[in-house]
């Protein structure tokens, strides 16, 4: 028997099938399939048929869905669309949460997220410090940028050779003649002074001679005293704070007196505060610059250029102007001067006058430069240790990036959720930066910390005060935030864009994996962050072996067991003495002495002559003032020639020993210039012996020219070589020595070699730095490195359990999954090479005498960079192929 | 027999004309189309039920449930406003497609 109602519920269950088809359009059909039947029956069909009949002329149930169907789509489109505002709070907490479990429950990606930033984060925080310093020298003077000084370029014919220092005169005789000089202050280092009070007593090095005008136009405040007249009585002296606490304790030291040398009383005028760390005028003590006359120095010769002048200027803007006017007054001032001298006025024809030029104060710190443009400025170290910072910064960036992407597939879902849910695209990229910063911010606190607790470190480093004040400064902070979002944008705009674009559809149906889609873009960001390390790790250690070479590189004269020892005062005058008392000592073997720091002769002069030279060629040629037995002593070898004898009279003060260079200079061998008559600083003579080459400098400046000339009474540093044996005995026997023949000066000495390698330390230092932060980067990419590797194995999990199952050992998989890696850091390698070559090379270029770049280095650090990749990535893989690949199958 | 292009673009104007006269519901409309054309307008029945529902999405016409005494209740469509002004453009459209169609029909004997 036909029944109706079930043969409609049958039919109704039919179109359910439909997804189309929802409750009400069903009903309508329903309601039509019953009156049709109605119809079909009073035709006069049996119930059968007449059913079968209506269900025929409804038509096709799925081509009703289908029209159905396009009706929502229409209305889909249709809709609306919702415009939800910006960022509801509620939401915002939401994603916080969504963060935090995020974080909670992946604390090690977490971590190494979080620490890999901060790791960059505090390098470069710690590199900025530095810069910031840098770059802030001599600025806290109030007039800083209208304070210059006077500095020239000699002409000649090995070029144009530059120097800071002036004439003596010049200062006043410039502020009277250019109007738009407001003043002009002389400086100049008086050398060690004996100083004594009570029984006080110190050799003080850092004392300043300076014009009155000094505390006025430089900002180093007065604690004590008036600084509009405390320079002007000739016998006045200024300490600074600590000196002052040396010498007086708690005591007003204003109005004390202080014995220089033993022999001058200079009254105590004032007290300033301590020097700000960042001035590149340094000193403990202040004296008027005439009181340089009472140590000697003529300071109204206009033939050395010895002194340092400052000038101030009205409107500094003027700068260029003022040099070539200064120029000009030199140049006019000169002619005045043979201005009853025709045979000098013949001579001076064609001679090229020094160009004069004024260097911003502000700018001596960073871009000075010394002789044959020698930089001597730390501009360089500014720009590489900002790049450095900047490479830093980004690697740390790169991981943040890569890690976020990486576990952005495992939150897919979430976003498709969100945005079913109705988030706007907006909103989830939203979401995403805001993710981004909250870990920026955390990872920025930890720097912070971080910088606190390891500044005394970096202190002790880099040698320098950094306070943390620094760190605190409005500018800076401004600076940081700007960064911190900067990095945290940067950082978060992969994923977020990424994920935001994903369709939720998509996501839901197929499960798709964001993160794997992009394995190319990944891996290159590993490799451009391997590329940084290894060239940090080249650099440095290109570095280190300069200045492993400069410390061991040959300086052509023997320097181990060599002593220099400063005479002050009325010690001079004992030289000779205490030179026969050294010699009666079977501990020395050798004594002699010199004019000037003998690790450091700087003093030279144009305009020697010789014979057959070209009288329009001016060149520039050191000189040495020595006692006799100075290249015995030093063990100077000679190429050609004797050396100085005390059995010829004309040796003291009329005959020359010269180097090679200067040999190579007036174009003759060795052989050829011994005997040629020479006439450089006064003195007519022959050329006794050629010098093989020695460096009388430390080896990070050029050996150039160099004469010798003997007059022992200009020496003011006795040079001393010990006998072999015991050095401390041999000490003891030279202070006895000194002992009895300057019983009121202390005994002072430093070796030569101690002298040598202090003057690498500065090297040393940006060695030690270099090397810290390539650790630090290497660190951080190794974070990155491990993170990601750790993520991709995890997502192949179950190709790795297929793998095992199907008989791969344990040592397949973790090779695989290695070898991977592997490939990029090579890649990294053959990318860095060139870079660090590069870098390396015009690093290298500041040094005359510099070592070789060699390749077995590039190959050492790409080895050890791709161990250490092998490494971190190795450990995964292990914990990936040992894992049960039950667990990973039966997760399908 | 009407073309399928034809009945397509049909429907909702002989709809709106039915409605137009007094509100009915699907399966009166479907028998009102059948006996005017003697079958040769043949709705498939399901199918007019998505054009309903399209038209009252339109805003061409309103729908209510009515319950009718001894009867099942019925879903009641009505044109609204917007249905009137549509109908008369369509109106209007068929005219002069008719007026076309039945010009250039015409024996060319008659043009001069």
């Amino acid at each position: 028997m036909f029944d109706l109602e079930k043969a409609v519920k049958e039919w109704k269950r039919e179109l359910f099938r439909q997804d189309a088809l929802e409750e009400g359009l069903v009903a309508d059909l329903e309601l039509q399939l019953r009156d049709n039947y109605e119809e079909m029956k009073s035709e006069g069909r049996s119930e059968e048929e007449a059913f079968q009949a209506a269900v025929a002329r409804l038509g096709d149930p799925a081509s009703i869905a289908a029209e159905y169907g396009k009706n929502r789509a229409v209305a889909l489109d249709r809709r609306r669309p919702v415009r939800p505002g910006r960022f509801f709070t509620a939401l915002g907490a939401s994603y916080f949460k969504t963060a935090w479990r995020k974080m909670k429950r992946q604390k090690g990606y977490a971590l190494i997220n979080i620490a890999s930033l901060a790791v960059g984060l505090a390098g470069a925080l710690f590199i900025w410090l530095w810069v910031h310093d840098e770059l802030s020298y001599d600025k806290f003077h109030a007039n800083a940028r209208s304070l210059f000084r006077v500095e020239q370029d000699q002409a000649g014919g090995q070029g144009n050779f530059h120097v800071y220092v002036t004439q003596p005169p010049m200062g006043p005789a410039i502020q009277a003649a250019i109007p738009e000089i407001e003043s002009a202050v002389r400086a100049s280092r008086t050398g060690g002074l004996l100083v004594r009070t009570g029984d006080k007593v110190f050799i003080e090095s850092r004392v300043q001679a300076v014009d009155p005008r000094f505390l006025e136009d430089f900002t180093f405040p007065l604690l004590r005293g008036d600084k509009g007249t405390a320079l002007q009585n000739p016998n006045s002296i200024l300490l600074t704070e600590e000196a002052a606490a040396k010498y007086f304790g708690p005591e007003d030291p204003l109005g004390k007196t202080l014995v220089v040398n033993n022999t001058l009383s200079l009254s105590v005028t004032g007290v300033l505060e301590k020097l700000p760390e960042n001035s590149s005028i340094g000193f403990d003590m202040l004296v008027p610059f005439e009181f340089l006359r009472a140590l000697g120095v003529d300071i109204d010769a206009w033939g050395t250029n010895s002194i340092i002048t400052y000038v101030r200027l009205r409107d500094p803007a003027a700068a260029g102007t003022v040099g070539k006017k200064i120029t000009q007054d030199m140049i006019a001032r000169f002619y005045e001067s043979i201005r009853d001298n025709p045979q000098a006025q013949a001579a001076a024809r064609n001679r090229r006058f020094p160009q004069y030029m004024l260097m911003p104060l502000t700018d001596i710190r960073l871009k000075a430069v010394f002789g044959f443009g020698q930089a001597v400025g730390t501009i360089q170290s500014v720009k590489s240790f900002s790049l450095i910072a900047l490479l830093v910064l980004l690697i740390a960036c790169i991981n943040f990036m890569n890690l976020a992407t990486a576990r952005s597939a495992g939150r897919a879902k979430e976003v498709g959720l969100r945005k079913v849910s109705g988030a706007l695209r907006s909103q989830v990229v939203t979401q995403f930066y805001g993710e981004s910063i909250l870990t920026t911010f955390l990872a920025l606190s930890a720097a912070l910390l971080a910088v606190a607790a390891l500044r005394p470190a970096f202190n002790t480093l880099t040698g320098k005060q950094i306070s943390f004040a620094a760190l605190l400064s409005p500018s800076f902070l401004a600076g940081l935030l700007a960064a911190v979002v900067l990095t945290a944008v940067i950082a978060g705009s992969y994923p977020s864009l990424l994920l935001s674009s994903l369709r939720p559809a998509a996501v839901f149906r197929s499960g798709a994996k964001a993160g794997g889609r992009n394995p190319l873009l990944r891996r290159a960001l590993v490799t451009v962050q391997f590329g940084m390390s290894i060239v940090l790790v080249i650099v440095m250690g290109v570095v280190s072996r300069q200045v492993g070479f400069m410390r061991a590189k040959s300086l052509g004269f023997e320097q181990e067991r060599l002593i220099n020892i400063p005479l002050r005062g009325e010690a001079r005058e004992a030289y000779r003495a205490l030179k026969n008392e050294l010699l009666r000592s079977p501990l020395v073997s050798a004594v002699t002495g010199t004019s000037q720091v003998p690790t450091f002769i700087s003093a030279n002069s144009w305009g020697a002559q010789w014979e057959g030279s070209d009288p329009e060629n001016r060149v520039l040629i050191g000189i040495t003032v020595a006692d006799f037995d100075y290249p015995e002593t030093l063990g100077i070898t000679l190429a050609a020639g004797r050396s100085f004898s005390r059995e010829r009279a004309t040796d003291e003060g009329g005959a020359f020993l010269v180097n090679e260079e200067t040999v190579r200079l007036m174009g003759l061998s060795p052989q050829d210039a011994v005997g040629k008559s020479f006439n450089f600083q006064g003195i007519r003579g022959p050329i006794v012996g050629v010098m093989k080459n020695y460096h009388y400098k430390p080896v990070s400046n050029p050996l150039e020219p160099m004469a010798v000339i003997i007059r022992p009474a200009a020496v003011q540093f006795a040079v001393v070589r010990l006998a072999g044996g015991d050095t401390r005995a041999a000490l003891r026997e030279v202070e006895k020595a000194w002992r009895n023949v300057n019983p009121r000066y202390p005994f002072e000495y430093e070796f030569f070699d101690d002298a040598f390698a202090e003057s690498y330390a500065q090297y040393e230092r940006m060695g030690k730095l270099l090397r810290w932060f390539s650790v630090l980067a290497v660190f951080v990419a190794c974070l990155g490195l491990f993170g990601l590797a750790s993520f991709l194995a995890e997502q192949r999990r179950r190709e790795i359990g297929v793998r095992r199952v199907l008989g791969a050992s344990e040592g397949q998989v973790v090779g695989l999954l290695t070898r991977e890696f592997a490939k990029w850091v090579v890649l990294a390698n053959l990318i860095a090479w060139p870079a660090a070559y590069f870098a390396a090379r015009s690093w290298l270029r500041k040094f005359p005498y510099r070592t070789d770049i060699p390749p077995v280095l590039f190959v050492l650090a790409g080895a050890a960079a791709l161990a250490v990749a092998v490494l971190t990535v190795s450990g995964q893989a292990w914990k990936a192929a040992r894992s049960n690949p039950a667990g990973a199958l039966k997760y399908e | 027999m009407v073309s399928k292009q034809l009945m397509a673009a049909s429907t909702r104007p002989i709809i709106l004309a039915i409605l137009n006269r007094d509100e009915d519901y699907g399966y009166r409309i479907i028998r009102k189309v059948r006996s005017i054309s003697g079958g040769n307008l043949e709705w498939t029945d399901g199918m007019l039920y998505p054009v309903l529902q399209r038209m009252e999405m339109d805003g061409l016409i309103t729908s209510r449930w009515k319950a009718a005494e001894n009867s099942r209740p019925r879903r009641y469509y009505r044109i609204t406003e917007a249905g009137r002004r549509e109908l008369e453009t369509e109106l209007a459209g068929w005219r002069s497609v008719w007026e076309a169609l039945s010009a250039f029909s015409r024996p060319v004997l008659n043009e001069k």
